[in-house]
């Protein structure tokens, strides 16, 4: 006996068979019990998944409670993940409206305060070379040892 | 209503030479199935929407070169499927939005007191542990009422192909449904 195709079942599930077919199937059923038993089984889970009516009446909202609120509850997600989003942004904005001008003013300030002035006359060995302390001598003065005397 | 008598090619054809009164018609016509489609698809109402819209706008534009070779809606569903798996893909690589379809997907229900919701959600659920091409497949044929030509014309897929695919995805649901058999009584 030749059994009925998995795809048949499902299509005399649905009816959408054509009638020829549709008998033949009938009448196999009538006969073999492990086909039939494959046909409930089928048509039973037909049946169910039509229990999942999606209704689209007012500006295409569902009518299924739980469909409306998935999309909801994935809208609240959203907003809280751009809301944590734009908070992380606007600290790190506020940082830098705070750190750069403190940056720049500390800056100015510390500029500001009078050099530490270094010694007025020349050093002892340049004294003792008999040269001038003219500013065209001050390379052979280490740096911080002297300050040159400008126009002199 | 005038509009009623008037068929889908015809209103294309109309749409084909400007006329945005023919779209109006067109989209009032088949806004709800295009709505249903892309939701079952997608599980998500925003993102329906989003194709919805999407869809009679790419309808707008391929009008004036529509040649009814295949039944309108079949044409449509095309549409409607290509642009809801182009937003499933954005989905799953929007990490914000990868988080609410895996939570969408595994536990879509909320508390409901009526059975017969019960059962929808626990039809939802089984659809959404489908694979993709299985819950396309099933979805096309079970709510759509498509022939295994009409989906192949639809997804581009061989018919065997798509047999196949009902065959395995009616199974595994019969194993997931099944095992629940007090709903269904």
């Amino acid at each position: 006996m030749e059994h009925a195709r998995d795809i048949e079942l499902i299509e005399l599930a649905a009816g959408r068979l054509g009638a020829d077919r549709r008998e033949a199937l009938d009448g196999h059923l009538r006969q073999c019990a492990r086909c039939r038993e494959k046909f409930d089984d089928v048509r039973q889970t037909w049946e169910i998944l039509g229990a999942w009516e999606v209704s689209v009446s007012e500006r295409g909202e569902s009518l299924d409670s739980s469909a409306e609120a998935a999309p909801r509850e994935k809208d609240r997600r959203r907003f809280v993940l751009r809301s944590a989003g734009l908070v992380v942004a606007l600290r790190f904005a506020a940082a830098l409206a705070v750190a750069v001008p403190m940056g720049y003013w500390g800056g100015r300030w510390s500029t500001r305060r009078a050099p530490i002035p270094g010694p007025t006359d020349p050093p002892a060995y340049i004294s003792a070379l008999g040269l001038d302390t003219g500013e065209s001598l001050s390379w052979l003065v280490l740096q911080d040892e002297w300050t040159p005397v400008e126009g002199g | 209503m005038e509009n009623d008598s008037i068929s889908d090619a015809e209103l294309m054809t109309r749409v084909g030479r400007g006329d945005m009164t023919a779209l109006g018609f067109l989209a009032e016509r088949h806004r709800g199935r295009v709505l249903a489609l892309s939701y079952r698809l997608l599980g998500d109402w925003h993102q329906a929407e989003d194709v919805a819209q999407e869809t009679f706008l790419r309808l707008r534009q391929a009008a004036g070169a529509y040649e009814p070779q295949s039944k309108f809606t079949t044409w449509l569903y095309r549409i409607v499927h290509n642009l809801s798996m182009d937003q499933r893909r954005k989905a799953w690589r929007s990490p914000s939005s990868l988080e609410s379809v895996e939570a969408e997907a595994v536990a879509p229900a909320q508390e409901d007191p009526v059975e017969k919701s019960e059962l929808a959600k626990l039809v939802q659920r089984a659809l959404a542990e489908l694979p993709q091409r299985q819950r396309q497949a099933v979805i096309l044929h079970r709510y759509e009422g498509l022939s295994h030509e009409e989906i192949a014309d639809v997804t581009g897929w061989s018919k065997s192909a798509i047999e196949s695919l009902l065959v395995r995805a009616y199974e595994n649901l019969r194993k997931n449904l099944l095992e629940h058999r007090d709903f269904s009584s």
